[in-house]
């Protein structure tokens, strides 16, 4: 025999960690359908073209990256990571990656024509911030499709899925936020706080497998200067995005602002400092976090056919019996 | 001295309490399962789950609560309304003051205000605990 296939057992845990991760990624289970965006079409009506316009960009960018981070990136790290309960707990991230993907389209049916929806797309397409954004990230992902990486390749790879997912979602994730905190488009609010919520799970969950790794390597001190230096090549990109996409609605300063606070925080989730001098985040899109929405713990709050039984009562076929003395 | 109580999972609260033992020369400790605070201090973890007490800090608590000063815990605002919610469970179950909610493994800034607030008010707690004889007989 040659190669000896093992089977996951989570009756042994691998790490202390991994069953508290698969349990909190259950428990923060939703689909795009359970939200009803449509209820914020009169608050579609009410804003401005321009930041219409803004707000599509923002979800076109968001739909590329969440695709790419299901197609590509998931798959990709899964392929190298030894612990098979971890495997599982990225498989599950996978998945949801998928549905973020598909959540955008939900809120774009309801606000957008198929028309629209398309030259968002092409936007997308040809938007070369964007394309640059996707490619750089991707580059990491392919260089460990391969047999046998080097363990500074897989980390890289990890690395740059942690700064996708803590970092390069924010310029996007700013709009629907501040406009939460407005009270407008509250409904299709609610679907991007459940990605957030999902995106700050992943990042610290994959940040903690590259942080096992990144103590194995010998050159500790240049691999940091590579994460370090791919973010700040990152950073210069999302500085020209953000003018791009949000000069036109005067946002672009409190974008940046908001961008650098989230690089500070990814660099955290990989273990490192924070290195950009953060003054303050725009208090609209803090109010937009906190404002109280529909977040559930979708197996213990829902009644749907998906709803946890607690208390089974076992029948029995006496229960089938009727009572022959009932009076009508 | 100034002493502290600490839980972490992922290694955040971990380091904030590095960086804090390392410019302030203050004894920090890890909470384990049978971890007692034979000298009072203060408490800082982290929130799980959703807006949750960790159970191991909990378990701390209920055997220490007496000991513990004030409560500060790690958190992400990315959890909205839950963020560093640990706290605010901590000082109503066990009637300890906030001290500090701060992100991740905190930002220089979040240290230096952690460090300002426990010196502030460390001596005034020892006192009040009656771990230091006031000196106004
Ligand atoms: C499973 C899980 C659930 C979390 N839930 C919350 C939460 O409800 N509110 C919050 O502010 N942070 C939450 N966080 C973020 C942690 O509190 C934060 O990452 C903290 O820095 C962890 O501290 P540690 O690394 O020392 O364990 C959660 C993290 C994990 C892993």
């Amino acid at each position: 025999m040659s190669k000896k296939f093992t089977a996951v057992n989570w009756n042994t845990p691998e790490n202390d960690y991994a069953l508290l991760f698969w349990e909190q990624n259950i428990k923060q289970f939703w689909i795009d359908t359970e939200y009803i965006p449509s209820k914020d079409i009169d608050s579609w009506k009410r804003i401005s073209p321009e930041i219409k316009e803004a707000y599509k960009k923002a979800l076109g960018g968001l739909t590329l990256l969440d695709t790419l981070q299901s197609h590509t990136g998931m798959p990709k790290i899964i392929d190298h990571i030894t612990c098979l309960q971890n495997k599982a707990v990225l498989s599950y991230m996978c998945m949801m990656e998928a549905i973020h993907a598909k959540s955008y389209s939900t809120i774009f049916s309801t606000v957008s024509s198929t028309a629209e929806i398309n030259e968002i797309f092409s936007w997308v397409e040809e938007n070369k911030h964007l394309q640059f954004k996707a490619a750089t990230i991707d580059a990491f992902y392919r260089a460990i499709d391969k047999e046998n990486p080097t363990d500074e390749e897989v980390y890289m790879a990890i690395a740059a899925s942690v700064l996708l997912e803590s970092f390069l979602f924010y310029s996007g994730f700013f709009l629907p936020l501040w406009l939460c905190g407005q009270g407008e488009m509250v409904a299709s609010a609610d679907i991007i706080k459940k990605i957030i919520a999902d995106e700050s799970i992943h990042g610290i969950f994959v940040g903690l497998i590259g942080q096992d790794i990144f103590k194995k390597l010998p050159n500790q001190a240049a691999v940091k200067e590579r994460v370090i230096a791919l973010l700040h090549h990152l950073y210069e990109n999302e500085l020209k995005y953000t003018e791009e996409v949000y000069t036109e609605v005067g946002l672009t300063a409190d974008v940046k602002e908001y961008v650098r606070y989230n690089a500070n925080k990814a660099l955290m989730n990989l273990g490192f400092d924070a290195i950009f001098e953060v003054k303050q985040v725009n208090p609209i899109v803090l109010n937009g976090l906190n404002t109280e929405t529909t977040q559930h713990d979708f197996f213990s709050k829902k009644s749907t056919n998906y709803e946890k039984s607690t208390e089974i009562v076992h029948l029995k076929n006496e229960d089938f019996e009727m009572d022959a003395t009932v009076n009508i | 001295m100034v002493h502290i109580y600490f839980d972490s999972k992922t290694g955040n609260v971990q380091r904030f309490m590095d960086k804090v033992t390392q410019i302030t020369g203050w004894k920090a400790y890890k909470i384990g399962p049978t971890t007692t605070a034979k000298v009072p201090g203060h408490l800082v973890t982290f929130t799980t789950r959703f807006g949750d007490v960790p159970d191991t800090t909990r378990e701390f608590m209920n055997r220490e609560a007496k000991q513990i000063f004030t409560v500060s815990s790690s958190g992400n605002t990315n959890w909205g309304r839950n963020f560093a919610l640990a706290a605010e469970k901590i000082a109503t179950d066990y009637s300890v003051p906030i001290a500090l909610k701060f992100e991740l493994s905190g930002t220089m800034n979040d240290i230096n205000q952690f460090i300002e607030i426990i010196k502030k008010n460390n001596y005034y707690y020892e006192c009040k605990h009656g771990s230091i004889k006031l000196d106004i007989a």
